[in-house]
């Protein structure tokens, strides 16, 4: 009885470590993903992220959408001569075995026309696609941004 | 003897980042709309330490960005017990979808001190050129919604009205607070 115990316990054991593996198998994973919370009367917001991709080969985000906006879209902000524009961008590379961060004045997603108003502790559902035909869907937190060092 | 003078008086300072010593910039006079009193204009500048960002409201990720870090810099310089004659201006050079009610909510979600502040792009540029702030709207999309590419440095005015500093990004808390500590010390002695 207690040697059967033991099988099944070996066997769960088993299957949580395969899942963990699984889990680990070479992909996409959107990681550390927030939406900063804006003014009451804000239009555009901005979404901020890291991708992480453990395959061989470079991975191509091509869209992002949320139902909570009417458009989103890819950016870059630049800064050049002291200027800053924000740029879109129509897809974003993710090297091989590497991370692309989307953060404060670099790459982040813009988000436009929310169809409710976001205040901090509301969530954003996201759906990334990228080319190839892989997508992820990701929840986000709205976050207060508080004057980071 | 008056080169002696001249000298002591404009002694070369520390060596700052973005300090403008020995040549800081008297501003001429301008007038913009404010949140705050109905105008914000050179006689508001005086008798304060002025950080001073342009911007506009529909900026989702510099704009912010940078109100949130001066908001650090502000709480620093209140634990410190030096923002007394301390005022962070937002001016907005996107005048057509800015208006002042728009501004009083956006500064206010940022610190009830801020004070918003835009006018007429004629009015604007009277004080942007003399700041040396660039800005320049993109063309609009399908929806007629348009960025604006502008200065994304902040700037450091004296009470008397004197462009003095310029920080520029990355904007980061503690650095701006230091250095601004060190240019005001360094300024208030030469009064």
């Amino acid at each position: 009885m207690n040697f059967n115990i033991m099988v099944l316990f070996a066997g769960l054991c088993f299957s949580f470590a395969s899942n963990a593996i699984a889990a680990r198998e070479p992909s996409y994973q959107i990681e550390n993903q927030w939406v900063r919370e804006a003014p009451p009367m804000a239009s555009m917001l901005a979404g901020y992220l890291q991708i992480r991709n453990t395959t061989d080969r470079a991975a191509m985000l091509i869209d992002v959408s949320s139902p909570e906006f009417r458009k989103v879209e890819i950016h870059r902000t630049e800064v050049e001569n002291g200027i800053a524009r924000m740029v879109r961008q129509e897809s974003v590379q993710v090297p091989a075995n590497g991370v692309l961060v989307f953060e404060p004045g670099s790459y982040h997603l813009m988000l436009m026309m929310p169809t409710a108003p976001l205040n901090a502790g509301d969530t954003v559902s996201f759906r990334f696609e990228f080319e190839g035909g892989r997508s992820f869907d990701v929840i986000a937190p709205v976050k207060r941004a508080d004057s980071p060092n | 003897m008056v080169s002696q003078a001249f000298n002591e008086r404009k002694s070369p300072g520390p060596e700052i980042l973005g300090f403008l010593w020995p040549a800081p910039k008297p501003l001429a006079p301008f007038e913009l709309v404010s949140t705050k009193d109905e105008t914000f204009s050179i006689d508001s500048l005086k008798g304060h330490w002025t950080f001073m960002f342009f911007g506009y409201t529909s900026c989702p990720d510099v704009c912010p960005t940078a109100l949130t870090k001066l908001t650090g810099v502000v709480k620093n310089l209140r634990s410190k017990g030096a923002d007394d004659d301390v005022q962070v201006v937002f001016v907005s050079v996107d005048p057509v979808r800015d208006t002042i009610a728009r501004m009083q909510q956006y500064v206010g979600y940022f610190d009830k001190s801020f004070v918003g502040a835009t006018a007429a792009l004629e009015q604007l540029d009277v004080l942007t050129r003399q700041l040396g702030i660039l800005h320049e709207r993109t063309a609009p999309d399908d929806s007629g919604s348009y960025l604006v590419d502008h200065t994304a440095s902040v700037m450091l005015i004296d009470p008397s009205a004197r462009l003095v500093g310029v920080f520029s990004a990355p904007l980061e808390v503690e650095s701006i607070t230091s250095r601004f500590q060190s240019m005001r010390a360094f300024l208030e002695k030469q009064i």
